[in-house]
């Protein structure tokens, strides 16, 4: 039986169809054409998923799209405005962060659920944000450092 | 013809100012003009930086859906070995939305796609040879009415026993190509003779490549029975060609187009073409566009893995440690088909002496057929477990002749003027000399060692050990052909400039630095330099994007595309302005008497001089291309130059082990590297972190494990561990050797993709040193030294 369900995605709101197994991400890929959330394993191991709902990171593989009814959703496209980029997502690019790019949208979410609660959070916490968000590319160093940088950076315009 | 110098800012130091060194935090340094200048040795940030965090970069499965498209599943061999007793489609094509579906008899060309040996099916026939087989391929309006209606095909298969094992495979004379030999010297004679003698086993695991985005590509069809496939392969033109062979189409009529793959790591050179073969079958049969994309279980079962290798040598070697005499037989489990398993057995082989210079060595080869998934090219191409086995020896050496790791490796290493075991000079070698005694002051290795044995006689559950592996890679392509590159170069109207070359673009960043490679070539800023999809249009008969050649080779034909253009507009500014001497720099060009050009002032910019040489009918537009001088290889005779040239490096590792559990924890990582002049010192040292971290996912956490029939049970990341941030070391430095230059590579650089994975063997010689410690010898592990093996070694007594 489908549901009408309506939710806040990065600012917009959305009312949609949904069956009861449907995910949050194959609603946000196939039906609201949002992207950056990938899928990498569709089972919560990978973190390609991840976005923010309701201030906290999930694996929206993970989350049915009925329990995402009157969420506020945000995914890597809203991060940006007026073309200038996040202190993530710049830290990201200076840092060597990206390299093939598939993980990137789903690690800055982690990261920005981290930095939104605790702005001045330890290597360990940091650890502990982004354990549950893979790469295979970048050996996470040039992950971390970024992380790191952007909160100096956040800090001191104080965003 | 000559053009005229620019006074020579010293690349060399230039290099050394720019973060080549990991303990200042790459980027967040205050950088000066140079770093930012996407001048070649300097370091640009990524060209699709801006694309990917903001999640705009399309993958495969991002692009927007074509009207009418199908979603295509793939039907698999659920056994390992078997006779298809029945395959009945009837029920399957009758759910609705099913467009088709489609067995080998629906393929209209040949059902065939070996491209070394033809050994492989599209679609199984009579028979099945691993689990995940292809045999059956459904396309229908959605996935979820696709999944219905594959559970509907009764596919039925009389099982026979599968073989498994590399000892089963040898004992039945089962190889999916020669045995082949390389040997030097009076092995057998040295062996007697010499003062010590060893023999054993060396063995290691498997490894799933883990790239993120799965196999996936989209074919659509085109006018004229002509279609195009977007794909996430590192190999355009051999889906090209496999799929217009599977089509029955001449390769003109088939697109292969690349914009970038979610990682590859070798899993993508051979292992995509299956699936986008099947999505063109589905799309020829239907008139519709189809997206084969596989779920990760399924990619995890169907498709290829780094060859397991079990490796028996026997080495004879003096009171110094120095081996006289060394006779090895390098078994690879290649799986049910040939894919690239001879080629990555043949560097298996040229890497079994590493840096070590063996007058007397022997080595064989066996690629052995087994009813597994496909073994293919995985980071390194079997470099590392060639270099494991000798790497491994002079471990054992050491420890029974109580000599310092690195000093047995210093009294074994090749000196210049030395030749490999294959008949290769192996040029520029003094400089591994230079950077294992670096490594070893920069790392403090005998204070460490000091330390670890410090801290080992204190503590009684917690153990430390130290190791080091170092490297010498072989550069270029063993089948020497492939050694070959196009390019094409636009200059438009307006001065911008548009590049396309054969390379993959997986995140290694070679878009970045191909096109500082156009840039400083054309003396245009990178910022004008567009670098494009790979697509099989643009550039025809391209190599793999493996072999850490990518660059290489793409790079010199971009080079010589980009020269040709240069050389023309010189020629035209020459006259135009009667001056003798040019200059490109930064948009800008310079003239004045040759040998005296005048950069006070430029003369004009370079987007007002493409306007006036498009006016004058000056052609704007090169196809470049380059092939590797020099390089052959009888493999007969197991004689030859296989190698431009060597990538030369050594990483130590420290570790602390915990006795109760068998956990290891990665302290203490230090790296040197040769890059040659680095094109990017930034995209170089982020190539050795990430190829050292899964190198260590490799040595301890990622472990295949098999059913009784065959089936990978570690088939999802619930049961297949791959490093996470928790496993990055305490501390964790990589760093650019600067005494090296390489006249052969482009721009004087070295290729760096896979020479740094073979680091991450330190870290099981560093467990095994932990074990050791308790007095535990010789200690048996193999990779992966999994915490299960590691806690089972530190149980067990001593031999």
């Amino acid at each position: 039986m489908k549901h009408t369900i309506t939710l806040n995605v990065n600012g917009q709101k959305y009312t949609v169809d949904v069956e009861p197994q449907e995910k949050l991400l194959d609603v946000l890929r196939d039906k609201l054409d949002i992207t950056s959330p990938k899928k990498g394993c569709e089972m919560g191991e990978c973190g390609a998923c991840t976005v923010i709902m309701n201030g906290k990171a999930v694996n929206s593989c993970l989350v049915l799209a009925v329990e995402s009814q009157d969420a506020v959703i945000t995914t890597v496209e809203a991060l940006h405005a007026d073309g200038k980029l996040h202190p993530l997502q710049q830290a990201f690019i200076d840092a060597g962060a990206v390299q093939c790019g598939f993980c990137t949208p789903g690690m800055i979410m982690s990261a920005k659920a981290l930095l939104d609660t605790n702005p001045t959070p330890t290597e360990m916490e940091i650890k502990e944000a982004i354990a549950g968000n893979f790469c295979r590319c970048t050996g996470y160093k040039p992950i971390v450092d970024a992380i790191q940088s952007a909160a100096a950076v956040m800090k001191k315009e104080g965003a | 013809m000559k053009t005229e110098t620019m006074p020579q800012k010293s690349t060399e130091k230039e290099v050394k100012q720019v973060v080549v060194s990991s303990d200042s935090g790459a980027g967040a340094n205050p950088v000066d003009a140079f770093v930012k200048s996407g001048k070649v040795g300097s370091s640009p940030s990524h060209l699709s930086g801006r694309e990917h965090v903001t999640g705009r970069s399309q993958f495969i499965d991002d692009i927007p859906k074509p009207r009418n498209m199908l979603y295509v599943k793939v039907l698999t061999s659920p056994v390992a070995h078997g006779i298809v007793r029945e395959l009945d489609c009837e029920e399957a094509r009758k759910v609705p939305g099913v467009k088709a579906v489609l067995t080998y008899r629906d393929i209209p060309g040949e059902n065939q796609i070996g491209a070394i040996l033809p050994d492989e099916t599209c679609l199984a026939e009579e028979h099945v040879h691993f689990v995940g087989e292809p045999v059956a391929v459904v396309a229908a309006e959605t996935a979820e009415i696709a999944e219905e209606a594959m559970g509907k095909i009764r596919l039925n298969i009389e099982e026979l026993t599968p073989v498994l094992t590399i000892d089963d495979a040898v004992a039945k004379n089962q190889f999916v190509g020669p045995i082949r030999k390389i040997e030097r010297g009076n092995v057998d004679e040295m062996l007697k003779n010499s003062p010590h003698y060893l023999e054993g086993k060396v063995v290691n695991g498997g490894q799933e490549h883990f790239y993120l985005e799965t196999q996936s590509a989209l074919a659509i069809p085109e006018d004229s029975g002509a279609i195009t496939i977007y794909s996430s392969t590192q190999n355009p033109n051999e889906i090209q060609r496999m799929a217009s062979n599977v089509l029955g189409k001449p390769q003109s009529e088939v697109t292969v187009d690349v914009k970038r793959i979610g990682g590859g790591f070798g899993g993508k050179e051979s292992q995509a073409t299956s699936w986008a073969s099947i999505a063109a079958l589905a799309a020829h049969h239907t008139g519709l566009p189809c997206l084969c994309k596989l779920d990760r279980e399924e990619d995890m079962i169907s498709t290829g893995k780094r060859h397991v290798f079990e490796s028996t040598y026997r080495v004879g070697f003096d009171d110094n440690g120095k081996i006289l005499a060394f006779d090895v037989v390098l078994c690879s489990n290649a799986g049910a088909v040939a894919d690239a398993s001879t080629s990555i057995l043949e560097r298996a082989m040229l890497h079994a002496d590493n840096i070590y210079n063996i007058d007397n060595i022997r080595v064989i080869g066996k690629p052995c057929r087994t009813n597994l998934h496909p073994a293919t090219a995985f980071r390194g191409f079997g470099g590392p477990q060639g270099i494991l086995v000798i790497e491994t020896i002079l471990e054992i050496i050491a420890n029974k002749l109580k000599i310092d790791p690195f000093d047995i490796r210093l009294r074994n290493i090749y000196k210049e003027g030395d030749k490999a075991h294959y008949g290769e000079p192996v040029k520029n070698v003094r400089h591994m000399e230079t950077i294992l005694k670096k490594l070893r002051h920069d790392s403090d290795w005998d204070e460490r060692k000091r330390k670890v044995a410090e801290f080992n006689a204190k503590n009684k559950y917690l153990k430390k050990g130290l190791g080091v592996a170092p490297v010498k890679f072989g550069i270029s392509f063993t089948a020497a052909h492939l050694n070959q590159a196009g390019s094409l170069v636009h200059v438009y109207f307006d001065g911008s400039v548009s590049v396309s070359h054969g390379a993959i673009e997986m995140g290694q960043e070679v878009n970045t630095k191909i096109g500082q490679i156009a840039a400083t070539t054309l003396g245009v800023p990178l910022s004008t330099v567009r670098v494009e999809s790979t697509n099989t249009k643009r550039v025809a008969n391209s190599s793999p994007t493996a072999a850490s050649s990518g660059c290489d080779l793409n790079g010199q034909a971009v080079e010589n595309a980009a020269m040709q253009i240069h050389e023309r507009l010189t020629e035209f500014a020459k006259t135009l302005f009667n001056v003798s001497g040019v200059r490109f720099e930064d948009g800008m060009v310079y003239a004045g008497e040759a040998g005296k050009v005048n950069y006070a002032e430029p003369l004009i910019s370079f987007n007002e001089l493409i306007k006036k040489a498009y006016f004058q009918r000056v052609d704007l537009t090169a196809h470049g291309f380059y092939a590797s001088p020099g390089i052959w290889f009888d493999r007969e005779k197991g004689v030859g130059n296989p190698f431009l040239y060597f990538v030369y490096g050594a990483g130590v590792t420290e570790v602390t082990v915990d006795t109760l559990t068998g956990q290891t924890k990665l302290d203490y990582v230090r790296i040197l590297h040769d890059s040659g002049q680095s094109l990017n010192p930034a995209v170089d040292i982020g190539q050795i972190y990430g190829a050292y971290i899964q190198a260590y996912g490799w040595a301890t956490t990622e472990e295949l494990v098999y059913s009784e029939g065959g089936k990978l049970l570690s088939n999802s990341p619930a049961t297949y561990k791959i490093p996470t941030y928790g496993d990055v070391p305490t501390e964790f430095y990589a760093e650019l050797f600067s005494g090296s230059t390489n006249e052969l590579g482009v721009k004087r650089s070295k290729a760096n993709g896979e020479p740094p994975f073979i680091y991450g063997e330190s870290v099981l010689f560093a467990i095994a040193d932990a074990i050791a410690s308790t007095g535990k010898y010789p200690v048996n592990l193999s990779i992966p030294a999994t915490p299960e093996k590691v806690w089972k070694e530190f149980c067990s007594e001593a031999g």
